[in-house]
């Protein structure tokens, strides 16, 4: 009697369970692809740094910011490094690399990436006619090809003798003049002995 | 090592008349998760195992699964599944004519997805069930039971996000043993 009663309490509960359905859309949409939100891009030279941005689109039309998530990389180093994004000007002076994003076996597309060449550069100290020794603000502006101006903020080495101290980076170089008579204050561009600029600050 | 002898005399002292016995299972699984999802699954699944133990008291089986999948929950194109388990079955004599049982255990398996990331995913499982063993003579018998299994997936990845899906299932069964 009981193996009765349970084989029927069995077969009720096959009945109920039977009533399931099979689910035929997945639960979590699948990748489609990666991409670079900026296309077309450019960079000066001698610019500290630019970001770029990459989404990730999923089959049911949603997306998502990659842009931490991805690896990115450039076709050419010595034009730009990039990184988490964050496109830095490579040691070369100018010229044209391709930056792509992937994640295991899914790479989007290459966004060219422009980098523009200096073709002149000068330096100056700002309040240079002091004739004291101190600290003062060095400054980098170079001219690109494509006639804009600015200020140099990177690729830019400084050298000081007469026991002058240069500190800082980019814009906010700074020399200190600490002896009397001449000092020398020489900067090189992209570790190109032709594009070395000096200037010479006297205390008298 | 008293504790290993112990552990010995008490197992050799369980399976006393223990035996081998090989069987095999068909059933109806129905899978539902635990998410907002609703997705569910309901499909045939059969099972083989190889064990030992007494029919009267206590055995453990090692058993593995096929599940004829017919959902596609994680991709546009799921697979069958695959699963082993190992299970500790406790087993009663009432002096009625069949053997009412429960058992606990783990199990792992896996199935083919079809995403641009991930063309598998593994699966772990914890495994309760009850049952009964209907003998029909020393040597053979049959097998009426019920399994739960709380199914937990390896995390799916999204790029941005890895999420992690779990689910229930229960099986209905019926099956047949050999004991040697």
């Amino acid at each position: 009697m009981k193996i009765i009663k349970s084989s029927f309490l069995i077969l009720i509960a096959t009945f109920f369970i039977s009533c399931g359905d099979n689910s035929d859309a997945p639960i979590i949409a699948d990748v489609e692809s990666l991409k670079i939100n900026e296309s077309n891009v450019s960079m000066y030279s001698t610019d500290d740094n630019m970001n770029l941005t990459a989404t990730v689109y999923y089959q049911d039309g949603s997306t998502a910011d990659a842009t931490a998530f991805v690896a990115w990389k450039s076709s050419d180093t010595n034009i730009a490094n990039v990184s988490n994004g964050s496109v830095t000007a490579g040691s070369t002076n100018g010229g044209d690399t391709n930056i792509t994003v992937s994640y295991d076996n899914i790479s989007s597309l290459p966004t060219p990436l422009n980098i523009i060449t200096l073709n002149d550069y000068n330096i100056s100290m700002i309040d240079a006619d002091a004739n004291t020794t101190g600290t003062y603000s060095l400054i980098a502006t170079a001219k690109f090809e494509d006639n804009v101006t600015k200020v140099i903020e990177k690729n830019i080495v400084w050298d000081v003798n007469n026991s002058a101290i240069v500190s800082g980076t980019g814009s906010l170089t700074m020399v200190q003049i600490v002896s009397t008579g001449d000092t020398n204050i020489t900067s090189i561009l992209f570790n190109d002995v032709n594009m070395t600029k000096t200037i010479i600050y006297t205390v008298n | 090592m008293k504790k290993i002898i112990l552990f010995l005399l008490f197992f050799t002292s369980l399976y006393s008349d223990a035996k081998v016995y090989i069987g095999s299972n068909y059933g109806y699984n129905y899978e539902k998760f635990d998410d907002d999802t609703n997705a569910e699954s309901s499909t045939e699944i059969a099972k083989i195992k190889i064990a030992y133990g007494d029919r009267e008291s206590y055995a453990i089986e090692f058993s593995l699964d096929y599940i004829n999948n017919q959902s596609n929950i994680f991709s546009d194109n799921d697979s069958e599944k695959y699963g082993m388990n190992v299970e500790f079955v406790k087993a009663f004599d009432f002096d009625i004519y069949v053997n009412p049982f429960f058992k606990a255990g783990f199990g792992a398996g896996f199935l083919d997805i079809d995403r641009e990331l991930q063309k598998k995913l593994n699966y772990g499982t914890l495994n309760l069930g009850l049952g009964m063993f209907i003998p029909i003579n020393e040597h053979f018998d049959f097998e009426l039971g019920y399994d739960y299994k709380s199914i937990s997936y390896e995390s799916i990845d999204t790029i941005v996000d890895e999420v992690r899906f779990s689910s229930n299932a229960n099986t209905i069964y019926f099956g047949f043993n050999v004991r040697f």
